[in-house]
């Protein structure tokens, strides 16, 4: 019977629903997180009857056919890039972007990653690393002198040191841009990788046409809207119920048959 | 002989091709621009089955035809701005999938590696002249109006090819939210009223489905209370008329 596959095809799709907004929902207060969603598409469909082939002699034409569905399937679990609102920490090494683009992280390996999580701090040799200790490119080192650091919104790190008045300009911080920010690899701790779906990066710097603007003692929060979310988890629930009582239905009408002896 | 047992049989069958399309539609009940179906149950037209004196005619049934709703679908606010939802009812937009062009309501598109505008399976939106739509990586977010001009700032990228059909419920489901025009010519929609930021939901609706289906479930019952009645009669006659006295 059709129908059993069907319903569990809509049981495994609610419950990847349920798992994509959980992941959401555990990650409400996780910084720069972008929430995501699943997608779902209609599955291949039997043709019983083509629409439009000649039912009689008369020329008359079949005009809507019977097609049967076999289902749905999840086309694309995608992830929502718009900008989360930004808290005040008071934090010198917190960084929040505003608009488009993201960090640059040099990873151990060699390779670059990009995350919009600006909650930095100073490792021991005085460098702008991560919170798991990977440097902020291009690697800016603030001397252990400094009594001041500031950070521009175009990104600048300038540090007064000890003993003295005017203020040191460092470097700039890099940012990346990506035509399909959604197309990006998460990897995990809030770092993501370049994909070829999400096209090369396009490096620059806070402030520059196009990319976001630098707010030191700010973070980005997650863009995951509570509401939202738990609504979305109550129609998934209730869409998992429904293709049980499905699975239900046709079982019982199967037993039906089966009792005819 | 009688046919009462091959009709409750026939019963069966049509009601079983009934129970997938409601299945169907409530797996579909959270899938993008999703049109429900009804299965619609007719006579046959001849008359192949047979009573013994009964003057009524006896017909067989059979699942004829679908019933598409095309009605528009809730549009949800989701406040992606690449997310695009169709007011007008009877307006599909044209995509590209493997140089065919197919027909979704699913608005939910993104950019390509090369700035272009397709949906999440990759297949290229197309705009009113059958062309891609390119949008300029440094231009800002889009803006779009009702009838489907996309601007970026005071740019104007494209329009979005955005067509309906004399009878929309016969298209042809092709699966991925697409539909296939079989030989339908599709007409430009003058003022489709799309939106921007909202998603078309599935028009399933889970109570009427969920009726549907106790309805069928008790119909089954019944086509096969039939057919076991139908049984016992046969045996009752051949027991009691051809027993050897």
């Amino acid at each position: 019977m059709r129908a059993l596959n069907t319903a569990a095809t809509g049981m495994q799709a609610q419950q990847l629903n349920v798992e994509v907004i959980s992941n959401n929902i555990a990650n409400m207060n996780t910084t720069g997180f972008k929430r995501q969603r699943a997608e779902f598409q209609d599955l291949l469909y039997m043709n019983i009857e083509r629409m439009g082939v000649t039912s009689s002699d008369g020329g008359t034409i079949v005009p809507t056919g019977v097609q049967v569905g076999s289902g749905v399937k999840a086309g694309s679990v995608y992830r929502i890039t718009t900008q989360g609102s930004v808290t005040q920490t008071e934090n010198p090494y917190d960084l929040a972007m505003q608009g488009d683009g993201y960090f640059v992280i040099d990873m151990p390996d060699g390779t670059q990653a990009y995350t919009r999580a600006g909650n930095f701090s100073v490792s021991a040799d005085g460098q702008l690393v991560t919170e798991d200790g990977f440097v902020v490119s291009p690697g800016i080192a603030i001397p252990e002198e400094a009594v001041d650091v500031t950070i521009s919104a175009v990104g600048m790190v300038q540090v007064r040191l000890a003993g003295e008045v005017d203020y040191q300009e460092l470097g700039q911080i890099d940012l990346a841009r990506f035509i399909n920010p959604a197309g990006l690899d998460a990897i995990g701790d809030n770092l993501f990788l370049e994909t070829p779906s999400s096209g090369p990066a396009n490096l620059g710097t806070p402030g520059a046409v196009g990319f976001g603007s630098v707010l030191q003692g700010f973070l980005e929060t997650s863009n995951v809207n509570a509401v939202n979310e738990i609504s979305a988890l109550i129609v998934a629930q209730r869409a998992y119920e429904m293709n049980s009582k499905v699975i239900t239905t046709a079982d019982e009408m199967l037993g039906v048959t089966s009792q005819l002896r | 002989m009688d046919n009462a047992l091959l009709i409750g049989v026939n019963t069966q069958q049509s009601l079983r091709r009934r129970m997938d399309v409601v299945a169907n539609n409530l797996a579909n009940m959270n899938t993008t621009g999703f049109k429900a179906e009804v299965a619609l149950n007719e006579l046959t037209v001849q008359h192949p089955a047979y009573a013994n004196d009964t003057p009524a005619d006896i017909r067989f049934t059979q699942v004829e035809s679908l019933h598409r709703d095309m009605r528009a679908g809730t549009l949800t606010p989701t406040g992606n701005p690449l997310d695009f939802g169709i007011q007008e009812p009877n307006a599909f937009f044209a995509v590209s999938m493997n140089g065919e062009t197919y027909y979704t309501r699913d608005g939910q598109f993104a950019l390509d590696d090369l700035s272009r505008l397709v949906t999440h399976e990759g297949a290229l939106v197309l705009d009113d002249g059958g062309n891609e739509i390119v949008f300029d990586p440094e231009g800002g977010p889009p803006t779009v109006s009702d009838a489907g001009i996309i601007r970026q700032g005071n740019l104007e990228i494209g329009r979005f090819g955005v067509y309906g059909f004399e009878t929309p419920g016969a298209l042809e489901k092709v699966g991925n939210n697409l539909w296939s025009p079989t030989d339908q010519q599709a007409e430009a929609v003058e003022l489709p009223k799309v939106q921007q930021g909202v998603v078309e939901q599935s028009n399933v609706n889970a109570i009427l489905e969920v009726t549907r289906m106790i309805e069928i479930s008790r119909a089954y019952t019944s086509a096969s209370r039939l057919v076991q009645d139908a049984d016992e009669l046969r045996k009752t006659a051949i027991n009691k008329l051809g027993s050897a006295q």
